[in-house]
């Protein structure tokens, strides 16, 4: 399912498809698991990018097709010199990342909804984010530092 | 995803081991939710061996925050691990929850 390329010493190229379908999840938690024999990273920066992923592919499932019929969700992640990009591509509707607006996490609680909770993830985990309607696709292009800044003594977990 | 639940002293204890995201996170809240049906209205998530968690598991702790409050009922969450803490707190969900360093002081303020 998934196709990984080590083109050369920190340069990594992971490729999967996914159907619309939450089951699919457990193929992005295997690409997690193979980015991780293949670049250098702590445990931390790995759970942030499986959150990450999931919450993109949650939110497609959940919200990207009116129809009931079976699209294909494409991934790549990339890795050079320290930069992870994720890039995911799916024929739902239009739907753009960038203009999505932050939850209201101050509000009461009787008051407090769930929706955008996934997508504000995202967005705290990452360092970029561009988005492109193209050909009837959604494009989100992510950018992710891999370096460790303040998590060091998170290191371990 | 494990869940562990034992009662002590009429209070439900679910320790959760592993992870909660989008699959794991319906049978989670379909443990609560039978243990709210059978009139236990307080609750103690031990999450001292949660690895991850995403917004499907912050979900169902919302609902049930939300339910257990109605039902004047009480819902405390210990034990921590860094990443999940991190979740909670980009959530906003600090302010809404009770959160306990362990058990022992979980069990006492419940």
């Amino acid at each position: 399912m998934g196709v990984i390329r080590v083109k050369a010493m920190g340069k990594v190229k992971l490729s999967i498809t996914l159907k619309n379908r939450l089951a699919d999840l457990d193929k992005i938690k295997t690409a997690v698991l193979k980015l991780s024999g293949a670049i250098d990273c702590t445990r931390r920066k790995l759970k942030e990018i499986d959150l990450i992923l999931e919450e993109l592919f949650a939110n497609v499932v959940h919200h990207g097709f009116k129809d009931n019929r079976e699209h294909d969700i494409d991934i790549s992640l990339s890795c050079d010199d320290g930069i992870l990009e994720i890039r995911m591509e799916d024929d739902g509707e239009p739907f753009d990342i960038t203009a999505s607006p932050a939850p209201d996490t101050r509000c009461a609680l009787d008051k407090r909804g769930i929706g955008g909770l996934g997508i504000h993830f995202v967005k705290h985990f990452i360092d970029d984010c561009k988005y492109y309607r193209k050909k009837n696709k959604n494009i989100i292009v992510l950018k992710k530092n891999m370096a460790e800044k303040t998590h060091k003594k998170n290191d371990s977990k | 995803m494990e869940i562990i639940q034992e009662n002590v002293n009429g209070v439900e204890i679910f320790s959760v081991k592993g992870s909660l995201d989008s699959n794991t996170s319906l049978e989670f809240e379909s443990r609560i939710y039978s243990t709210l049906e059978n009139g236990q209205k307080r609750l103690v998530l031990n999450l001292e061996n949660l690895e991850y968690i995403s917004s499907a598991g912050i979900r169902v702790m919302l609902k049930t925050t939300k339910d257990l409050k109605r039902m004047d009922g009480n819902i405390i969450l210990c034990s921590l691990q860094d990443y999940v803490k991190e979740v909670f707190d980009i959530a906003g969900f600090d302010g809404y929850l009770s959160i306990e360093k362990n058990l022992d002081e979980a069990l006492q303020k419940i």
